[in-house]
C-alpha cells in the first residue's frame, strides 16, 4: 500500500507561536509519543528545526518573530513505529494574506491556491489574545482584529466551498491555543477555560461551525513562559503539553474521510465480481458450453482479479479502521466539532 | 572489538582483508588495553573484515564507522555527513553507539541520544522485505552502576520509543549490549556477533530460495523435456529442457550445500548471544 499525502497549512499572526509550536511538536515526535513518530525527509530541515529548539532549551531563545511573505514548507514523514501512515507537506503560511496591506493580491490568490489543496488546515490563536477575550467577551471585536479572524476564516470558506466544487473532501480544521499556560486565571484553571472558550467559539471563530467541516480544539504549550515572555524565556519553565495531538487528528479525520473513498471501491469489484460470475455461470450452460472454454477461462482471470482486490480492499479497510479506533484513544477528551455539532 | 575477535570467540574470528588496516586495528587496540584511547573519529572509516568460522570464510562484511559529530550535522557542513546518511540507507545492520557515562551525569545528553531514532527511522521505515538487526551498543558501563536501578532508568528512556518501535516490527531485530573498553573490557564482541547472526539468518534465507527456486525450475523443465523438443533445441543450437534441467539441479544442490555450512556457526551464534537482551 502507498503511503498517502497530506497536505496541511497553518495560519496564524505573527508571535502567534506557530514556529515555536512546531519545534516542539517535532522535537517531540522525532524521539517518539506512544509508538508515533515523524521525521524530515529532508534531513537537514531536520537539524534546522532540532538546533532551533535546543537554542530554546539550553539558552531560552525563542524563535525570532517571523519575517512576513516567506511562508516556510517542510515535508515530514509520520510513522506508527516503523510503519508509514502519511507523509505531511507542511506549510508555515508567513505572507500577507492575512494583513490588511493593500498590495496583497498575489498572497491572497497564492494562499487561495493553497488552502484548495489543503486536506488539513491549522488555525493558530494566540492563547494571550485568547484570555483577553475571556476576561473580557465585550472585547471580542478587538481580538477578532488581533487575531486576523474574518480574513483567515474567508479564506477558509472559501476552500471549502471551492473543494466542494472540485469533488473533494471538506478539510479538516484544527484550532491551535498557543501559549495555553495564559488561559489561565484567577477563578478559572486551563481546562475551565478550554471550555469557556469551546462554548464560545460560534462568536470567536465561526468558520469551525460551518456545514460539513471537522474542527478539533487543542491547547498547546512549549512552556509556562507568562505574558511578557519576548525573545528569551527561563528554561526551567519549558513544558510542553499537547503539541502532537493535531497532527493525530490530522491523519485520523484523513483516513476516515478515505474510508468513504475504500468502500465505494469495494462495492465496485464486488458488483464487477458477482457480474463476471454471473456471466461464467451462464456461458457454462448448456451444449454450448463445451466450445467456450477459452472464454469462461478468461473470465475466471478477471473474477480473480475482482477477488483479490476485494481481499486487498477489505484488508485496508480493517486497517484503516484499526488505526483510526487506535488515533482516537489519542484525542479522548478533547473537543471535536463535526458538521455544527460538539463531540467531547 | 577488533583484538577480541582477531583472536577468536568460540571458533569465530574476524580479520581485516586489508593488512594496513588489520596492523592499524591491533595497534589501537593494544593501546586501549593500555588505557590509551584514540582520538576522537574525525571522518568516516571503513574497514573490510571477513567472518572466520573453525578457519573457514563465512561472511565477507564491512564496517563504516562514522564520527559522532556526523549524527547532528548538516549535509551542507561536512562530506561525512552526506556519507553517514547515504551509508544508514543501504546498510544491512546498524550500531548505535550512545555515551552510557554522559547519559547517567547530563542532562542534555538524553536528548541527544533520543534524537539517534530519526537517523535509524529515516533508514529502515521503508524496509519491509528482510531483517534488520540494530543494536544499542551503551559504551562506557564501566563509569556507571548498572546495579543502580536509577542508572538503568537512566540509560535506556531516552531510546525507550525506539525499542517499543523496533519491538513490534517485524523487520527489525534490536538488541542493547552495555560495553566498555579499556583494560578490562565487557561485551565488545556482543554487538558484531549479534549483526552478523542476523547477517547469516538473511543468508540463509536467501540460499534456501534460491534452492527452491532452482529445483522448482528444474522440475518444470524436465516436465517440457520431449524428443521432439530435444530434437529442435538441437537444430537451434540451443540448450534442450533435459540439459537445463540437469543445470538447474545442480544450482539447487549447489545452494543447499552452501546454506548447510552457515548452520553451525548460525548455531553456535544462538548460544553465544542466548544472555543478550533482544527485542
Amino acid at each position: 500500500m502507498t503511503t498517502p499525502d497530506l497536505t496541511l497549512t497553518m495560519l496564524g499572526t505573527t508571535s502567534s507561536g506557530k514556529t515555536t509550536f512546531l519545534l516542539g511538536m517535532y522535537d517531540i515526535l522525532s524521539t517518539g509519543v506512544h509508538g508515533y513518530f515523524t521525521f524530515t525527509e529532508d534531513p537537514d530541515q531536520g537539524v534546522d528545526l532540532r538546533d532551533a529548539w535546543d537554542l530554546l532549551v539550553d539558552e531560552g531563545e525563542l524563535p525570532p518573530p517571523n519575517v512576513a511573505d516567506s511562508s516556510k514548507y517542510y515535508r515530514f514523514v509520520f510513522n506508527h513505529g516503523f510503519t508509514p501512515l502519511v507523509t505531511i507537506d507542511w506549510m508555515d503560511y508567513r505572507g500577507g494574506a492575512l494583513d490588511d496591506r493593500k498590495d496583497s493580491g498575489a498572497d491572497v490568490s497564492e494562499l487561495r491556491t493553497r488552502l484548495e489543496r489543503s486536506d488539513s488546515i491549522y488555525l493558530v490563536l494566540d492563547g494571550g489574545s485568547v484570555a483577553v477575550w475571556l476576561d473580557d467577551p465585550s472585547k471580542l471585536a478587538v481580538i477578532h482584529k488581533r487575531l486576523k479572524v474574518q480574513a483567515m476564516s474567508s479564506q477558509v470558506l472559501q476552500a471549502v466551498t471551492n473543494r466542494k466544487k472540485s469533488g473533494l473532501p471538506n478539510p479538516s480544521l484544527a484550532v491551535l491555543i498557543t501559549k495555553a499556560d495564559l488561559l489561565r486565571g484567577p477563578d478559572r484553571s486551563v481546562g475551565q477555560a478550554l471550555a469557556k472558550v469551546v462554548e464560545g467559539l460560534p462568536q470567536l471563530l465561526p468558520v469551525v461551525w460551518a456545514e460539513g467541516v471537522t474542527t478539533f480544539v487543542c491547547p498547546v504549550k512549549v512552556g509556562d513562559f507568562g505574558a511578557n515572555s519576548t525573545g528569551v524565556v527561563d528554561v526551567s519553565t519549558i513544558d510542553p503539553v499537547g503539541l502532537h495531538r493535531p497532527l493525530i487528528f490530522s491523519l485520523m479525520h484523513y483516513l476516515s474521510e478515505g474510508l468513504g473513498a475504500h468502500e465505494a471501491q469495494l462495492a465496485r469489484a464486488t458488483a464487477g465480481h458477482s457480474e463476471t460470475e454471473q456471466q461464467i455461470a451462464t456461458l457454462s450452460q448448456g451444449f454450448r458450453a463445451y466450445f467456450r472454454g477459452r472464454q469462461v477461462i478468461q473470465l475466471r482471470g478477471v473474477a480473480d482479479s475482482y477477488w483479490q482486490a476485494i481481499a486487498a480492499g477489505q484488508r485496508d479497510i480493517r486497517s484503516d479502521q484499526d488505526l483510526i479506533t487506535q488515533l482516537s484513544q489519542e484525542l479522548a477528551g478533547h473537543p471535536i466539532i463535526r458538521d455544527g455539532k460538539l463531540e467531547l | 572489538m577488533y583484538a577480541a575477535m582477531y583472536q577468536g570467540v568460540e571458533g569465530f574470528q574476524v580479520r581485516a582483508g586489508d593488512d594496513g588496516h588489520h596492523r592499524q586495528l591491533v595497534a589501537d587496540a593494544a593501546a586501549i588495553m593500555a588505557g590509551r584511547y584514540p582520538a576522537a573519529t574525525h571522518r568516516r572509516a571503513c574497514y573490510d573484515l571477513v567472518l572466520k568460522y573453525d578457519g573457514a570464510e563465512v561472511m565477507p562484511f564491512s564496517w563504516r564507522d562514522h564520527r559522532g559529530g556526523a549524527a547532528s550535522g548538516r549535509t551542507t557542513d561536512a562530506a561525512d555527513v552526506a556519507e553517514l546518511n547515504r551509508d544508514l540507507l543501504d546498510s544491512d545492520a546498524i550500531v548505535m553507539f550512545v555515551d552510557g557515562a554522559e547519559l547517567v551525569n547530563d542532562p542534555g545528553a538524553a536528548r541527544s541520544a533520543g534524537r539517534l531514532s530519526s537517523h535509524v527511522l529515516r533508514a529502515l521505515h521503508s524496509r519491509e522485505r528482510y531483517l534488520t538487526p540494530v543494536v544499542i551498543a551503551i559504551t562506557k558501563c564501566d563509569l556507571v552502576d548498572l546495579g543502580d536501578a536509577r542508572v538503568h532508568t537512566m540509560l535506556g528512556g531516552p531510546l525507550r520509543e525506539l525499542t517499543g518501535a523496533i519491538r513490534a516490527s517485524r523487520h527489525v531485530q534490536g538488541a542493547v549490549v552495555r560495553v566498555s573498553c579499556g583494560p578490562s573490557p565487557l561485551n565488545v564482541t556482543q554487538p558484531v556477533l549479534f549483526t552478523l547472526r542476523c547477517g547469516l539468518l538473511g543468508m540463509g534465507e536467501r540460499l534456501a530460495t534460491a534452492a527452491g527456486r532452482f529445483s522448482a525450475a528444474a522440475e518444470a523443465a524436465a516436465g517440457r523435456d520431449t524428443l521432439p523438443g530435444r530434437f529442435i533445441a538441437r537444430r537451434r543450437r540451443t540448450p534442450d529442457s533435459g540439459s537445463l534441467a540437469v543445470q538447474l539441479r545442480r544450482n539447487a544442490e549447489r545452494a543447499y550445500q552452501d546454506l548447510l555450512v552457515l548452520i553451525p556457526p548460525a548455531e553456535r551464534l544462538d548460544r553465544l548471544l542466548r544472555d543478550v537482551e533482544t527485542f
